[in-house]
């Protein structure tokens, strides 16, 4: 602190000053409780593990029902599974349950995807048999991959390059993914994808990475939990309304000649579920009361019979304090993410769920705000230690290990007013108290929420750990109304949205509540998965899959059928991408179809069909479209500006100045403007250029070509295509129909995939060279491009309305000394208004000095803690890859001196 | 002339700025400055008109670039034993074509300054208040602004249509008359005042300080109602000394003037210096310990002078 | 007897625990991996009474229930409604 602080304070006060110096603010930051540091200090040193507890149970009790209503089977199976789960409990916890027995715990789902484990089998069991590497070898990498296992040591084989399983699970998973060969959701949708007309396609798109995944990897997520009738009945509570409805409905068809039977074998497939869920937070209580009985620590005594106590109550009753309250949701979400390999299972609008519960204690004088905040901050942990083990590929290429269990800030009410609650003050407070890279949390920024509430949020965002996120309100509600307007949505569930997984706008409604005597609306979600549709096409790739007549240059295939077009004008180029793109969505969207309708048909949600509305009233499953809203499958895309930038580029350079012949340019394309490939050097930092003896050929051309107008500096010459871009793709999604059989709408979030599909693409006419990555997000400057502020970008960014797709995103990379101080808090709302006001719909800040992010790329063992926001979450700087890390690295950042 | 004639050199307008005036501000750079400031941050900008700047440390030539060797028609880049271009400052100097500029990938060539119409400006300034907030404007600074006379008047006078806050960064080294009347149109300013010692004024800026003083003095007796904090780059062994401190104090008191914003001493224009071919002054001894700039804080806060130190503003 | 057999063993990862005891964190494999004299043997079907016949991978069968299964030795056992311990 400065010394003169206090002096300075009096005088600015004598002359009528109002100031608070940035000293003063920053030390009213409390530290976390101490179990939350020591629970993190554990946390710190965690490997991702996978181990077969679940996978036995669910398997076992699966293929004993063989011949069952696939509904109920799959109900009992998961209740064994999650009832036969070994509990788990850490000192110092205040809540309790994980996913698995391991903290950072995951598992292998065979009856989603057996062929990878199926192939492996034998190489495995090699594994397992070979001797034991000497105790040397014992010793893992610790700092560099952070919780990640990237190589077998010991007796740990390493998964995916990110889990660790010890070898004695392993014959258990080869002995549990036997009998799934040929019958996993993988496996048969393949099967029946080989009879679509033009599947030798789909693979060229998939081999070559046009298209990033497959939709059955991570089947549940990017979509919104609901608590509202655990919180409303308890499991007790959902037991009697499943038993009414297999009173009312078994045998009992109404007027629904197809799906009407169904709802008896619904209804009797979550009562056992809920059974299941019952006996799981039962066992809980049970290893609480075991660890108390032979505690000697008074205190960690007395927090063992608390859980206890909690863990009993909330297993049958519907809970009656904030602390059960807030352990419940908690049950629901790990027994959500369980029962699929999912990610982005959004935690929603917490802090408005749970006010009557926070408001009650407090007005009961049973718990006080600081106790409240306590909790908030374990609870961080408990949502961090979530992980998902899907294919090595969506791990690590497209979620960059993170889970994405995004946490919903603001919005309005039913009613249309602001929804700020008290609650919510202290969950920005917990996470700047505790800093974990989950849950995220984002801002549903209206200009209805209270001035101080945007503040305290801007103040969390200044930290530099990546949240809030800001999201633009009336943008969400105005993409709810166009895209549900035909499932009958009104203003009111409207209001209900918020975020699933990172960016994905995703249908509501508010449930009545019924606590401490009066009735509150508590928003959450009522509607599927709204991902999982086309899944993150390359847009650069497919411009220059049209430059190359289909041809993939780098693989040697012919991706796409050979168009054999003069590509005379700038329109013929454009058209031609129009119709690869239309094949591409139309052959992708047929597999994919089939991926979610064989996963829908044998692998349904159960934990999820409880809890969404409004499955319980129908009586149907989320794969019978049981919740309120359905339009949810999107289109996703990756390299938006990158693709606009070489739009921009072809028409300066080959159509309106004619200064090069499209052969030209793209002859200088394929020989990487005269420098060596980031595939040769294995440097992917955007900014690497290593010339070979062609350069001096492609020097000028190069030079235009980066000197080409550019997105994101309120040139219209770039911003044009921007426009016409999105004036295209919203009619165009809408030309094809889900699974649900409703219209596809585009979703623009890279998440990671902006690496790896960069890593697939040659030279770009914007001068990005091959191999390096694309633009992150959708409305972020491509990395170094933007020369005339952020400002700029802003105009850019908003020349097309953001309500008419599922989301945008836009990454800023602000040097801390720009917004010091509160009058810096204050600036930094003032640019998130300004963006907001213009209807941009998403903005992001890596509030971080790139000196820092070098020197810990050099030494990530000395940066265990960091974290950055990547491209709609926050992740450990550890534990992502490195062309993203120079991509971050990269972005230019904004500060003034 | 017109007000569709008149022009203005202008070597950057930088969005968000947050140190130059109350909230989030643009910043316009004006080309020119009758101070030679041997600390200069903004060095090429002494001109007054376009100019080159090479920044060697961006050239990609280790990596094989070659792309500006044959470009110069005046023989500006000099190509010594195949290594990167060194700049011939006296033919660079005077360049107004700058042929080499659109070939250099790697913007280590560039141009700085512009040449903009009033309509310009106000059509960036006009986006840019979309994105301020509440307490943001725009910021005059430079090179010095008061350098474009005209050009800024009637700029300001649009400004003052569109009810622009309006901040400005001088040197207040102009004629009285105009710098009474640019002012009337500004809502916040910054003055520098170098030096209390005309001589040691002259030998840091090239200039006397007696018009500056006269300009301030001048400035508080006309009633203008705006918002002045006087500016002190602090430079080690040039004005930190607490002699000029009490002078400065007392001059202070004089024209009832109540706010003093002392600038920590950076580096930042070092780099570009030596882009442009010149010496860097004080790169050894320009730093101020803090102590010293408490101890000066200190001082100014015994005579009820609001000082701020650095960018630890209330602004 | 090792800690990972012990009732009082805290799961973390696939190489190391905790002692719910002392609080240490204690490894699974190697050096300082066997269990105090305070060791209890936690339930885990490899010291089920109904758990029989396992091969070298610790593989056998489980004769608890209704339905005669596969089972194996490291599988937790703590909430499992039939377990009997040896």
């Amino acid at each position: 602190m400065n010394v003169n602080e206090e002096k300075m304070q009096e005088v600015l006060k004598k002359r009528g000053i109002e100031a608070a110096m940035s000293e003063a603010e920053r030390s009213q930051i409390a530290p976390p409780p101490e179990g939350v540091n020591k629970l993190m200090d554990i946390y710190y040193v965690l490997k991702n593990t996978v181990d077969m507890e679940i996978p036995y149970w669910y398997n076992r009790v699966w293929w004993e029902n063989d011949g069952d209503i696939i509904n109920i089977r799959r109900a009992k199976a998961f209740a064994a599974a999650l009832s036969h789960a070994t509990p788990n409990i850490l000192p110092y916890e205040k809540l309790v349950m994980q996913k698995t027995k391991n903290v950072r715990g995951a598992f292998p789902f065979p009856w989603v995807t057996a062929s990878f484990f199926n192939a492996q089998a034998e190489a495995l069991m090699t594994e397992v048999d070979a001797p034991a590497e000497s105790e040397a070898d014992r010793v893992s990498i610790v700092g560099a991959g952070g919780g990640n296992v990237t190589e077998s040591y010991g007796n740990i084989i390493s998964i995916a390059k990110k889990f660790g399983m010890r070898k004695e699970d392993i014959p258990v998973l080869v002995k549990a993914s036997e009998p799934w060969d040929g019958c996993s959701v993988e496996e048969l949708s393949t099967k029946l994808a080989e009879y679509t007309p033009e599947y030798n396609l789909h693979k060229n798109l998939m081999d070559n990475v046009v298209c990033m995944f497959d939709s059955y990897a991570i089947p549940q997520g990017r979509e919104v939990i609901n608590y509202y009738y655990p919180l409303q009945y308890g499991w007790d509570g959902i037991i009697k309304i499943c038993e009414k409805g297999i009173h009312d409905t078994m045998g009992e068809a109404g007027t629904d000649g197809i799906l009407g039977m169904s709802r008896g074998y619904y209804y009797l497939a979550t009562k056992i579920m809920a059974e299941g869920m019952s006996k799981w937070c039962s066992n809980y209580a049970k290893k609480a009361e075991q660890l108390a009985s032979f505690e000697t620590d008074p205190e960690i005594k007395k927090n063992y019979e608390e859980i206890a106590g909690v863990m009993a109550h909330i297993a049958h009753k519907p809970p009656e304090t904030f602390r059960q309250a807030l352990q419940l949701t908690l049950a629901c979400h790990l027994a959500v993410v369980n029962e699929d390999p999912q990610s982005g299972q959004s935690i929603g609008r917490l802090g408005q769920v749970l006010q009557p519960f926070y408001e009650k204690d407090i007005e009961d004088k049973v718990s006080t705000d600081e106790e409240v905040l306590d909790l908030l901050q374990y609870y961080r942990i408990k949502i961090t230690e979530i992980e998902c083990f899907a294919s090595a590929g969506v791990t690590g290429g497209v979620l960059s290990g993170n889970t994405f269990n995004n946490l919903s800030l603001g919005g309005l009410t039913k009613d249309g007013l602001s929804a700020v609650t008290p609650l919510e003050y202290l969950i920005v407070e917990a996470g700047m108290r505790t800093k974990t890279t989950q849950p995220t949390l984002s801002v549903l920024y209206d200009e209805k929420l209270p001035e101080d509430f945007l503040m305290k949020c801007a103040n969390c965002t200044k930290l530099g750990m990546g949240y809030p996120a800001w999201m633009n309100n009336q943008d969400g509600i105005g993409f709810m109304m166009m895209n549900y307007r035909s499932e009958g949505m009104t203003l009111e569930d409207a209001r209900a949205w918020c975020l699933g997984g990172c960016l994905e706008s995703a249908p509501g409604c508010f449930m009545p509540l019924t606590y401490n005597g009066k009735v509150t609306w508590i928003p959450g979600g009522a509607g599927p998965t709204s991902g999982t549709g086309v899944h993150f096409i390359g847009i650069p790739k497919v411009l220059e899959l049209v430059l190359n007549n289909g041809f993939d240059k780098r693989t040697g295939k012919q991706v796409l059928p050979a168009h054999n077009k003069k590509l005379d004008s700038m329109q013929a180029i454009t058209d031609q991408w129009q119709a690869y793109l239309r094949k591409i969505i139309e052959v992708v969207n047929k597999v994919n179809n089939l991926q979610m309708d064989v996963w829908r048909k044998h692998n349904m949600p159960v934990v999820q069909s409880m809890l969404k509305p409004d499955c319980l009233v129908k009586g149907q499953h989320l794969g019978n479209m049981g919740t309120r809203y359905n339009a949810t499958i999107n289109y996703e895309s990756c390299g938006t500006v990158t693709f606009i930038n070489s739009l921009a580029a072809i028409g300066k350079l080959v159509f309106d100045e004619k200064k090069y012949t499209l052969d030209q340019l793209t002859d200088a394309m394929w020989h990487n403007f005269g420098f060596e490939t980031a595939y040769d050097t294995q440097v992917f930092s955007p900014d690497f250029r290593k010339a070979t003896a062609e350069a001096p050929k492609y020097e000028r051309i190069f030079a235009d070509c980066i000197n080409a107008p550019k997105y994101g500096n309120a040139d219209w010459e770039a911003d044009k295509y921007l426009k016409w871009y999105e004036d295209v793709m919203f009619p165009m999604t809408r030309e094809y129909h889900s699974y649900y059989g409703k219209e596809l709408y585009m979703c623009q979030i890279s998440v990671s995939t902006h690496g790896p599909q960069g890593f697939i693409t040659l030279a770009t006419p914007d001068g990005r060279l091959a191999g390096t990555t694309y633009s992150d997000g959708s409305m972020s400057a491509a990395a170094g491009t933007d020369k005339n502020g952020i400002y700029a970008i802003f105009e850019s960014a908003t020349v097309y309305d953001h309500s008419t797709q599922q989301n945008s995103q836009m990454n800023l990379k602000l040097h801390p000394s720009a917004v010091k101080g509160i009058q810096g808090t204050r600036k930094l709302l003032d640019i998130v208004r300004a963006y907001m006001r213009k209807g941009g719909f998403h903005v992001q800040f890596n509030v971080v000095d790139s000196k820092t992010l070098r020197a810990a790329q050099k030494k990530p063992e000395n940066y265990r803690d960091l974290m950055v926001r990547v491209a709609g979450f926050t992740q450990y700087w550890c534990e992502i890859g490195k062309p993203i890390q120079d991509e971050v690295i990269y972005r230019t950042e904004y500060e003034t001196v | 002339m017109s007000t569709q004639e008149l022009k203005g050199i202008i070597f950057d307008i930088q969005a968000f700025s947050v140190h130059d005036g109350p909230g989030c501000r643009t910043n316009v750079f004006f080309a020119g400055c009758p101070l030679r400031c041997k600390w200069c941050a903004n060095p090429e900008n002494f001109a007054g008109r376009p100019h080159l700047l090479y920044a060697d440390k961006v050239c990609k030539w280790s990596s094989g670039c070659r792309a500006c060797t044959k470009i110069c028609p005046r023989g500006g880049l000099i190509f010594q034993d195949d290594q990167q271009p060194i700049i011939n400052w006296d033919v660079c100097n005077k360049c107004t074509t700058f042929e080499c500029r659109p070939v250099c990938a790697a913007s280590a060539l560039k141009v700085c300054g512009k040449e903009y119409t009033v309509d310009d400006v106000m059509k960036i300034l006009r986006r840019d208040f979309n994105h301020w907030g509440s307490e943001g404007g725009v910021t005059f600074t430079g090179g010095e602004p008061l350098l474009h006379y005209d050009f800024l008047l009637e700029v300001l006078k649009r400004c003052a249509a569109m009810q622009i806050h309006t901040a400005i960064e001088t040197s207040g080294y102009a004629p009285m008359e105009r710098f009474l009347n640019i002012l009337k149109y500004i809502n916040f300013a910054f003055i520098d005042v170098k030096n209390m010692d005309d001589k040691k004024h002259i030998e840091g800026t090239g200039v006397s300080h007696k018009i500056i003083l006269e300009n301030i003095a001048a400035l508080k007796k006309s009633g203008w109602d705006g918002r002045l904090i006087l500016r002190q780059p602090t430079i080690g062994g040039f004005n930190d000394s607490e002699e000029n401190a009490q002078k400065l104090i007392d001059f202070m008191k004089k024209n009832n003037l109540y706010e003093i914003n002392l600038l920590k001493f950076h580096r930042l224009g070092q780099t570009k210096w030596e882009q442009m071919g010149m010496k860097y002054a004080y790169a050894k001894t320009g730093d101020v310990s803090l102590e010293q700039l408490q101890k000066l804080q200190n001082m100014y806060l015994d005579n009820d002078i609001v000082c701020y130190v650095g960018d630890s503003t209330p602004f | 007897m090792k800690h990972t057999e012990c009732k009082y063993y805290i799961n973390l990862d696939c190489e190391k625990g905790m002692c719910g005891r002392t609080k240490k964190m204690v490894p699974i494999d190697g050096a300082g991996s066997e269990a105090c004299p305070m060791f209890d043997q936690a339930p885990k079907c490899g010291v089920c009474g109904h758990f029989c016949n396992a091969d070298k991978y610790g593989v056998g069968m489980c004769q608890g229930f209704k339905k005669e299964n596969w089972a194996y030795a490291g599988c937790g056992a703590f909430g499992c409604e039939k377990f009997v311990m040896k």
